[in-house]
C-alpha cells in the first residue's frame, strides 16, 4: 500500500491547490464587473456569429485513432514488465502487433483524414494528385442521393 | 517461451491477413476506372489461402499450438475451406453490386476479408478467449457492411439494430464465459471438459453455459433471439445479406460446435434443454412467419431462421443414445449444403433485382416465360432449401433426421416430429415463389426481356448450382467430409 | 484497516458520483462524473491486488471511452439541454422494477455461500512476479494468437470509422467526369464533409 502513498499525496495536493486558488482569488481579487468582462472570451475579438453547436464528424476519426493508440498502450504496459524474459520472441510478437497498428495510420493519412489544412493542397500541387478510388469527391451541384440500385 | 510456431498450420490466416493489408493500401493507388483491381486482389488472396488448406488436408493429422488453444484438424480444415469458398462466392456477388451503385468504396473488401479471417480463426479456436476474439472479428466488420448504403434509412436501421443486438449478445456471452472460467479454472476447452463434470456448483454452471450459448444464439438468429434478422437482412445490401445469412451464421454454429462438443459434452444437462427449446422455437416460428412474407429477402430471412432451427436439432439430441458422432457430422454437412443453396438463392435474387429494383415476390411473376434458365436455377435452389430429392437439401435433412433416430429418446422423437411437420410447411412458401415464376402472368411493372447477368454473378450462380446438383446426386462427397470432420 | 477505510471512502465516492451522473442534466457533467466513478473503481481494483486491471481501467475507460463520449456529445451539440421525457413511457417503471430485482438478487447472494467475504488474492503465490507480470506472461505465450488477431480488429475499428464518417456517394458516371476535369486539384471528401456542420 505504501507504493501508492505518492499518488495519494498528489491527489491531496491537487485538491489543496484548487481549493486555495478559489479561496485566494475570491478574497484577494478586486471586483469591478462590466459587460465586456462578462461576455464570452474569444481571443479578444468580439464574436459576430454564434459558434457552431456541432463539431464536424471528422473529429470522430481523431477519436478513433486515439482509441487505437490507447489500446496499444494497454498491451505495451504489461509487455515492458516481461520483455527481458521473452527475449527476441517477445520482441517479434510485439513488433507484429505494433506493425499491425501502424497500418490504420498509414490508411488515415492516405484517405486524408488527418489532412485538414493547406498542407495537403501544397503536397498535391508538388507531387501531383494521388488518385484514390475510395475518396469519393463531393460536388454540391450533384444530386446527393443517387437512384437506388436495389430495393432489396 | 516460444510456443513452437507451425507456420504451415497458420498459413491460411497469414495469407488472408496479408491480403487485408495489401487491399487496404492498394486501393489508393488504383484509378477510378481500374478500381475493380481491388476486388481482384481480394479474390486472389482468398484463392491463395485455399492452397495451404489443401496441403494441410493432404498431410492429414492434427497440429496444435499455444497449448491446444489453436488446433488444425480435419474439422477445422473442412470448415475453413467452406468459409473460403463462401467468401469467394460472396466476392463474386459483390463485385457488380458494389461497382454499379453509388456506394463503391474499396474498404468493402477489407471488411469482408476481416470477417472471413475471424471465421478462419474460429474454426481452429479451442479456447474461450480465442473464440471470443474470433467472434468479434466476424461481427464488427459486418456491422459496418450492413450500413453500407448510407443514403438509405433502411440500411441505417439494419446496421443500428444489428450493432446493438450484436454488442448486447457479446456482453452476455462474455459474462457467461467469465463464469465458466471461474467454475473450471481454465479457458481451454480441453481443460474445461475435464473440470466441468467435477464442479460442485452445478446450478451456476447451468447459468454460465446458458449465458454463453445465448450469445451464439443471437449470432445464429435462433428464436427468440431472432428479431433483428428480418430488418437487418432487408436493409443491408443484398450481397452482405447473403454473407450474413451463410458465413456469419455458420461462424456462430462453428463456435457452438466447439463449445458444446469439445467443452461441455460431458455435462449435457447444462445445454441440452436450452438448445432443444431454441431448435423447436426456431423451426416453428421461422417457418410459420415465412409463410406470410411478400418480400423475397424477408422470406429468405425467415427461411434462414428456420434452417438455423434444423441445424440446431442435431445439437439438441447430441448427448442421447449413440447420436454423438452422427449429430456432429449432421451439423457440419448441413452447414456446407445450406451455404451452397442459400448463396445460390441470394445470387438469383441479386441478379434479378438488377432488372426490377425490387424484391417483392409478385415481381417474379412469369419469369419462366421470358428467362427460363434463370427461373430453372431459382427453382433448383428453392426446392433444395425445401429438401426435395435429388437436390442437395434432401441430404442435409437426411443427416439431420439420422441423428434424431440415433438418439432415440422421447425428447429427440418429439423434436424429430416437429422438424418433419415444419419441413412440410416449408414447401408451401418455397413453392409459392416457384408457382409465381412458372404459372403467373408477368406483372406490368416488369419488362419481360431476357435478364442480362454479369459474368461474376453467372459464375457464382453456376458454382452454387453445381454443388447443389452434384451433392444431391452423389451425397458421398459431403458425407465423407462430414466423417473426416467427426474424426475419421 | 487502512484498506477498509479506503474501500469505504471509494465506495462512497463511486456511489455518489454514479447517482449524480444519472441525475445530471448536462451531458458533459455526466461524462465527467463517470470518470469519477471509474477512477474510484480503479482504486478498488488496486485494493484487490489487480494492478493491471486498475491501470487498464484508467487508461481505457477513464481515458479513452469517456473521451469518446465527450467527442460524441460535442458532435451532437452540447448546448441543448436534453429533454428528460422518455419517448417510451413504460421505460421508467420497468427500470425501477429491474433495479429492485437486481438489488434483491445481490442481497440474496450476499447471504449465500457464493459470496464468502474473503478478499481475492493475486492467484497462486509461487513467487514468480506480481500480477502485471503474470498476466503479461500468459498474454504473450498462451494467448498470443488472439492477441495478434486483436491488431487486425483494431484496424477494422479505424477503417469502419472512416467508412461511416466520410461522405461518399456519386454515381460512377459523374466520378469519371470529375476524373477528366479535376485532375489538377484533389478535392477531398473529408474536408468537404464539414458542410453540414452548423445545422441549428
Amino acid at each position: 500500500m505504501n507504493d501508492y502513498l505518492p499518488i495519494l499525496l498528489m491527489i491531496a495536493l491537487v485538491f489543496a491547490f484548487v481549493g486555495v486558488s478559489f479561496v485566494a482569488s475570491g478574497l484577494l481579487g478586486p471586483k469591478a464587473p462590466n459587460s465586456a468582462k462578462q461576455s464570452p472570451y474569444e481571443c479578444g475579438i468580439v464574436p459576430e456569429v454564434e459558434p457552431a453547436e456541432r463539431f464536424p464528424v471528422k473529429f470522430y476519426l481523431v477519436a478513433m485513432a486515439f482509441i487505437v493508440l490507447d489500446v496499444e498502450i494497454v498491451f505495451l504496459y504489461p509487455f515492458v514488465t516481461v520483455f527481458r524474459q521473452l527475449g527476441l520472441f517477445g520482441l517479434i510478437a510485439m513488433g507484429v502487433f505494433v506493425f499491425g497498428l501502424l497500418i490504420p495510420f498509414a490508411y488515415l493519412l492516405s484517405v486524408g483524414a488527418l489532412a485538414w489544412g493547406p498542407v495537403q493542397r501544397r503536397l498535391s500541387a508538388g507531387i501531383g494528385p494521388v488518385r484514390r478510388s475510395a475518396g469519393a469527391v463531393f460536388d454540391p451541384a450533384a444530386p446527393t442521393a443517387a437512384p437506388e440500385h436495389e430495393a432489396a | 517461451m516460444n510456443p513452437g510456431w507451425d507456420f504451415h498450420a497458420i498459413a491460411p490466416e497469414i495469407i488472408i491477413s496479408a491480403t487485408i493489408i495489401v487491399v487496404l493500401i492498394a486501393d489508393f493507388f488504383f484509378q477510378y476506372r481500374r478500381r475493380f483491381q481491388t476486388s481482384q486482389l481480394a479474390t486472389i488472396g482468398v484463392l491463395a489461402a485455399m492452397v495451404p488448406v489443401v496441403t494441410l488436408a493432404v498431410n492429414g493429422g492434427t497440429r496444435q499450438m499455444f497449448g491446444g488453444a489453436f488446433v488444425v484438424d480435419p474439422y477445422s480444415l473442412a470448415l475453413t475451406g467452406f468459409f473460403l469458398a463462401a467468401a469467394y462466392v460472396t466476392l463474386l456477388l459483390s463485385v457488380d453490386y458494389i461497382g454499379d451503385g453509388d456506394y463503391y468504396q474499396g474498404e468493402f473488401y477489407v471488411l469482408l476479408l476481416t470477417s472471413l479471417l475471424g471465421m478462419m480463426v474460429m474454426t481452429s479456436a479451442r479456447d474461450l478467449i480465442t473464440i471470443f476474439v474470433a467472434l468479434e472479428t466476424i461481427s464488427i466488420p459486418t456491422f459496418v457492411l450492413a450500413g453500407w448504403r448510407k443514403h438509405d434509412p433502411k440500411s441505417n436501421e439494419a446496421a443500428i439494430k444489428y450493432y446493438l443486438i450484436g454488442v448486447l449478445s457479446s456482453a452476455i456471452m462474455l459474462y457467461g464465459m467469465s463464469l465458466v472460467f471461474g467454475l473450471t479454472g481454465s479457458t481451454l476447452l480441453r481443460d474445461i471438459a475435464l473440470a466441468a463434470p467435477r464442479t460442485p456448483h452445478t446450478s451456476l454452471l447451468i447459468v454460465a453455459v446458458f449465458l454463453t450459448l445465448v450469445g451464439f444464439a443471437f449470432k445464429v438468429s435462433a428464436v427468440p433471439f431472432h428479431f433483428w434478422v428480418p430488418d437487418t437482412y432487408e436493409g443491408a445490401p443484398t450481397p452482405v445479406t447473403a454473407f450474413l445469412s451463410v458465413s456469419s451464421k455458420a461462424g456462430g454454429f462453428v463456435a457452438m460446435l466447439s463449445i458444446v462438443f469439445f467443452g461441455f459434452f460431458a455435462v449435457p444437462d447444462t445445454w441440452q434443454p436450452a438448445l432443444w427449446v431454441l431448435a423447436a422455437a426456431s423451426m416453428v416460428l421461422g417457418n410459420l412467419a415465412a409463410l406470410r412474407q411478400t418480400n423475397i429477402v424477408r422470406m429468405l430471412a425467415y427461411s434462414s431462421i428456420a434452417q438455423g432451427g434444423f441445424i440446431l436439432v442435431p445439437f439438441a439430441v447430441a448427448a442421447d443414445g449413440h447420436a454423438a458422432r452422427s449429430s456432429f457430422e449432421a451439423v457440419v454437412i448441413y452447414l456446407l449444403i445450406y451455404g451452397a443453396m442459400n448463396l445460390g438463392a441470394f445470387a438469383v435474387v441479386i441478379a434479378f433485382a438488377r432488372r426490377t429494383r425490387s424484391a417483392e415476390i409478385s415481381t417474379y411473376g412469369g419469369l419462366g416465360s421470358y428467362a427460363p434458365s434463370f427461373a430453372v436455377l431459382m427453382t433448383v435452389f428453392l426446392l433444395s432449401l425445401a429438401g426435395l430429392p435429388p437436390l442437395a437439401g434432401w441430404f442435409a435433412k437426411f443427416v439431420m433426421f439420422r441423428s434424431v433416430l440415433d438418439a432415440g429418446t422421447p425428447g429427440a422423437t418429439v423434436l424429430g416430429v416437429i422438424a418433419a411437420v415444419m419441413s412440410v410447411v416449408a414447401f408451401f412458401y418455397y413453392l409459392r415463389v416457384v408457382r409465381e415464376m412458372w404459372f403467373h402472368p408477368v406483372p406490368d411493372s416488369v419488362n419481360p426481356e431476357p435478364v442480362q447477368i454479369p459474368l461474376a454473378l453467372n459464375a457464382a450462380i453456376g458454382i452454387c448450382a453445381a454443388i447443389v446438383l452434384i451433392v444431391g446426386i452423389y451425397p458421398q462427397v459431403f458425407a465423407r467430409i462430414g466423417e473426416l470432420a467427426a474424426g475419421g | 484497516m487502512a484498506e477498509f477505510v479506503i474501500f469505504f471512502i471509494m465506495a462512497a465516492v463511486a456511489l455518489g458520483a454514479a447517482i449524480s451522473m444519472v441525475l445530471a442534466r448536462n451531458p458533459v457533467h455526466a461524462a465527467l462524473l463517470l470518470v469519477t466513478v471509474l477512477v474510484a473503481i480503479a482504486v478498488m481494483f488496486l485494493l484487490q491486488d489487480a494492478q493491471l486491471l486498475a491501470a487498464v481501467q484508467i487508461i481505457v475507460y477513464a481515458g479513452a471511452i469517456v473521451i469518446l463520449f465527450l467527442f460524441v456529445i460535442m458532435l451532437l451539440g452540447v448546448d441543448k439541454s436534453e429533454s428528460l421525457h422518455d419517448p417510451v413511457r413504460s421505460q421508467r417503471p420497468a427500470a425501477i422494477v429491474l433495479g429492485v430485482v437486481g438489488l434483491a438478487e445481490l442481497l440474496f447472494l450476499v447471504g449465500h455461500h457464493w459470496a464468502t467475504g474473503t478478499s481475492s488474492g493475486p492467484g497462486l503465490n509461487d513467487g514468480s512476479g506480481g500480477n502485471v507480470e503474470r498476466v503479461a506472461r500468459s498474454l504473450f505465450t498462451s494467448y498470443l494468437w488472439p492477441f495478434e488477431v486483436t491488431a487486425i480488429l483494431l484496424v477494422v475499428a479505424v477503417v469502419g470509422g472512416v467508412v461511416l464518417a466520410r461522405r461518399s456517394g456519386l454515381p460512377p458516371q459523374q466520378e469519371l467526369e470529375l476524373e477528366r476535369d479535376d485532375d489538377d486539384t484533389e478535392p477531398d471528401a473529408m474536408t468537404e464533409s464539414t458542410s453540414e456542420v452548423s445545422a441549428p
